[in-house]
């Protein structure tokens, strides 16, 4: 009986690797890359351009897909290109009644990137706490902190806790209200930035916190939310331009800015952004934000002026891999496909995916009859061979190969 | 009669070729049983089978009154095995494999285990697999002794050993299993010195056994006689009378189990003439190779 | 006989396993070795931001070696029982024979677990030293897989060297093989944490492999 049943054990086994490593394989050899289309917003057309490779030279399109060579294109976007512009002495006055000053476009023009293998990543809860008003440079502190049921600064070089700065900084804690421990902590621990605004905290009650070390000081602050919104994501910047801190994403998906001017937020117009399986970017200029989502199947644009106010949407559709060729070949010969790692987040899972069509049913009923015909022709029972059949009919080609590489000889 | 193994209809195939088909054969308690046969006669296939490492095609052998395919360790305790080539655990040193197998026999003797082993020349510490081939045999002809089994089963154990060690190996085993009342089955390709050790003999060829008797009825009753004819033709058919028969130029051997008036008036009745017409007298393997023939 | 059954197997795997622990303390000890020289040589905060917001992973050179060490501990156990056929004897001892089996490879699976427990409490113990809990936490969450795959590396080596026919010998290979790749399929600490379950279950289902060979075996697979 045990020797049976290590068999089926070993089947199993069998099945989950080659529903990893048979479609990896697959991919290796055959994967195609789809272009996402990149997509510009132009202030003075009013219109998206469409950036699509033709025959190796670079062509534009607008909506309706009138075709723009590259200096027709870099004409239509001064404000986006205004660096070409400058130095080609073609940059407009003004627009829109706005004085164009090259410093200003250049502090103004921010691009930020929200992906989700970044957002949905292992990490260590340890942050380094930086002067935020140094006097002489940014410097990397000596010690980090965690933030679990109280704040700990542990010092790197003895790796002890700091008992005297952690009851500092607990105690200005509690005095603003905070409930540990924290649940997001977000901010830049990094030299490779301008200045320092410290990090951006959430508490046991889903409120929000500003913490820094000003002159070695705690500085904290509680930051009212809009009535029942509660936080999933923040992403700090280090932009030039002073409007906002972070990038704020709700548990219900809505997207906020957190201005640096008053600790308000401020929501964009837009409702269909999922960070769990789409890549976002927020692109601004001095007259406009537009914001990017890369779904599988397509681009979404959203375009909003400076108070926010959606005055464009765009949207590209890209073929899906299941309708290709590669993809119909693929759900013909996989019925179900094992991932462990994913696009959409750096840890590794067992994630069993579905074919994206049925015809894998057409080889499965095949491999069935072919294991049918050899169990016959072994002159072995069909009876007894029950179980392999029902693995070959489920699993397809994976249980077809795992019952023949684990034979079931019959005594 | 007491049967300690009872072997039925056993038939098996390797793929499609034919290994045997219905062989039956038992042991009687107390006796010893000689399965000879060329290479790749089946003798270790039946070895298998009563040790039950293989599961014969069909038929059955009954060892100490279970199915060899499922033998109770009860039962495995009565039987000595003795693998083909003296194979032992060769990483261990004769102290601790006797003291690894020791834990597994209630009965163990170790007595009969160490005074086999104070004739070897091998040093406390020195692994079985630096020994050589006869003292290998010594060490695993003394595990079984102490393990003092009821049956032993020995797998071509003449293998790789020098005339001395082979002598030796079959005078001990013959007066301890007659002076101790065990039964012995051995199989052998090698013949020589078969018959100081074997009761009864069963010789098996490709796929059939020409011979399963006493010793004693085989040796008695199987003769060669060899004669000289000027015949061009010697139109000999092997049947019932003629069990082989070689012609070598003009001399002839021939055998049989009849007598040598019966062969005479056979070949009288061939018309074939001969002369110098004289019984010949075989040791076993002499009879042996009669049997199977040379090639 | 559970006691003799023990015996032998430490007979064969005694040596390779002290070895392999020896080892493996020596490379835990030069990777923390080198962790004080840089705190020594840098500044400390700067080798914690390094594996905090760098992703940089201080103990790599241990990826390999429990899948090494339960490799080589199948190897030293099973080859020797079965050249020769040898396994013969030990499926003649007066036991039932799965459960002969499944004592030794349970007694080699006992010796490499032993070993990899004390390789992570000497790896966990030198490392909470220099580092606070939370480094070592997403550092355990790394090494556990790597020390799964050596006990699966175990189980489908003897699984894979009782199997008495060739042909079948280099299937399993191919399909143990492809199987061993799951445990390595990321670089970053702590990435694994979600697959830590599903992969030890894995493992246990390897865990009794070795009976099937018998099993194949003692039907006259050879």
């Amino acid at each position: 009986m045990l020797p049976k049943i290590s068999r089926y054990f070993l089947l199993i086994v069998t099945v989950i690797t080659l529903a990893y490593v048979l479609p990896s394989i697959y991919n290796t050899l055959f994967d195609t890359r789809i272009n996402k289309p990149f997509i510009t917003y132009s202030q003075t057309k009013k219109d998206y351009f469409t950036y699509r490779n033709v025959d190796g030279k670079p062509k534009y399109f607008d909506r309706k897909n009138k075709e723009y060579n590259q200096y027709e294109y870099l004409d239509a976007t001064p404000i986006m290109n205004f660096h070409y512009h400058l130095g080609k002495g073609t940059l407009p006055d003004s627009f829109a009644g706005v004085k164009l000053i090259p410093q200003q476009l250049r502090m103004e023009s921010t691009f930020q990137f929200f992906e989700p293998q970044q957002l949905f990543a292992p990490a260590y809860g340890l942050y380094p706490l930086f002067e935020s008003r140094p006097e002489f440079g940014l410097a990397y502190p000596k010690d980090m902190f965690r933030i679990n049921r109280r704040i700990e600064f542990i010092d790197a070089k003895s790796n002890t806790i700091n008992e005297e700065k952690s009851r500092k900084y607990l105690e200005a804690l509690i005095k603003e209200g905070f409930h540990f421990p924290a649940r997001i902590v977000s901010g830049l621990p990094t030299l490779m930035k301008s200045k320092d605004e410290g990090w951006f905290l959430t508490d046991n009650q889903e409120q929000l916190f500003h913490l820094m070390m000003v002159k070695g000081e705690p500085y904290v602050k509680h930051i009212p939310l809009p009535a029942g919104v509660k936080l999933k994501i923040i992403e700090c910047n280090d932009f030039d331009s002073g409007e906002y801190f972070a990038i704020l994403i709700s548990t219900g998906n809505g997207i906020y800015t957190l201005n640096k001017r008053d600790y308000s937020t401020t929501r964009f117009p837009i409702d269909d952004y999922v960070p769990e399986n789409q890549t976002m970017n927020i692109m601004g200029t001095l007259f406009d934000k537009t914001v990017t989502l890369y779904r599988e199947d397509g681009v979404k644009l959203y375009t909003v002026d400076r108070s926010y106010k959606l005055v464009d949407q765009h949207e590209e559709l890209v073929p899906l891999k299941s309708t290709m060729t590669i993809g119909k070949v693929y759900s013909f010969l996989f019925p179900f496909q094992l991932s462990l790692d994913s696009p959409y987040n750096s840890f590794i899972r067992f994630t069993p995916v579905k074919a994206a069509t049925w015809s894998w049913i057409i080889l499965n009923i095949v491999l069935l009859g072919i294991t049918v015909w050899l169990i016959r022709k072994e002159g072995k029972s069909l009876k007894k061979s029950i179980i392999d059949l029902l693995v070959v009919a489920f699993t397809g080609i994976f249980g077809f190969l795992a019952v023949h590489i684990i034979p079931n000889k019959q005594y | 009669m007491d049967n300690i193994v009872e072997c039925r209809n056993l038939t098996h195939y390797y793929g499609k070729k034919m290994v045997y088909e219905n062989l039956s054969f038992n042991i009687r308690r107390g006796s010893i049983l000689g399965l000879l046969g060329k290479n790749g006669a089946g003798k270790t296939t039946t070895i298998n089978i009563l040790n039950g490492f293989l599961t014969p095609r069909s038929g059955e052998c009954i060892i100490l009154g279970e199915n060899s395919r499922n033998l109770s360790p009860a039962v495995k305790a009565k039987i000595g095995f003795l693998i083909e080539g003296h194979i032992q655990y060769s990483f261990m040193n004769i102290h601790q494999i006797e003291k690894f197998y020791s834990a597994f026999y209630p009965n163990w003797k170790r007595d009969a285990y160490f005074e086999l082993m104070a004739k070897l020349k091998v040093t406390p510490k020195q692994k079985i697999s630096t020994m050589s081939c006869g003292q290998r045999s010594q060490v695993a002809l003394g595990l079984i002794l102490a393990q003092d089994p009821e049956l032993l089963v020995l797998d071509d154990f003449t293998l790789g050993l020098d005339p001395g060690y082979r002598r030796l190996f079959i005078d001990y085993l013959r007066e301890y299993a007659k002076a101790e009342n065990k039964t012995i089955f051995t199989t052998s390709h090698i013949i020589q010195d078969m018959e100081r050790l074997i009761d009864d003999v069963m010789i098996m060829d490709y796929n059939r056994v020409l011979a399963y008797m006493p010793l004693q009825n085989f040796l008695g009753g199987f003769r060669q006689f060899n004669f000289e004819t000027e015949s061009s033709q010697t139109p000999i058919v092997k049947n019932g009378l003629v069990i082989n028969f070689e012609r070598v130029k003009n001399s002839v051997e021939l055998y049989t189990y009849g007598k040598e008036e019966e062969i005479k008036s056979y070949l009288g009745g061939l018309g074939i003439s001969y002369k110098n017409f004289r019984p010949v007298n075989m040791t076993l393997e002499d009879a042996f190779i009669g049997l199977t023939g040379k090639y | 006989m559970l006691r003799s059954i023990f015996y032998k197997e430490w007979i064969k795997i005694g040596k390779i396993t002290l070895l392999f622990l020896v080892l493996g303390i020596l490379i835990i000890a030069g990777i923390y070795l080198t962790v004080r020289h840089d705190l020594v040589l840098t500044d400390a905060e700067k080798i914690w931001d390094g594996i905090v917001n760098q992703r940089q992973i201080y103990f790599t050179i241990f990826k390999f070696l429990p899948l090494i060490t339960g490799l080589v501990t199948g190897f030293a156990q099973f080859v020797p029982e079965t050249t020769d056929k040898r396994i013969k004897l030990s499926l003649h001892l007066p036991m039932n024979e799965e459960e002969v089996v499944l004592k030794m490879v349970g007694f080699g699976a006992i010796t490499v677990l032993s070993v990899f427990i004390i390789f992570f409490l000497v790896f966990y113990a030198w490392g909470i030293v220099y580092f606070p809990y939370e480094i070592l936490k997403l550092a355990s969450l790394t090494v556990f897989p790597w020390f799964l795959s050596g006990l699966a590396a175990y189980f489908l080596t003897s699984f894979v060297i009782l199997e008495p026919i060739w042909k079948y010998r280099i299937l399993y290979m191919l399909a143990g093989g492809a199987f061993l790749t799951l445990f390595y399929k990321s670089n970053r600490a702590g990435a694994y944490q979600p697959a830590i379950v599903p992969l030890a279950a894995c493992v246990l289902l390897t865990s009794i492999s070795s009976l099937f060979s018998i099993y194949r075996f003692r039907k006259g697979e050879m």
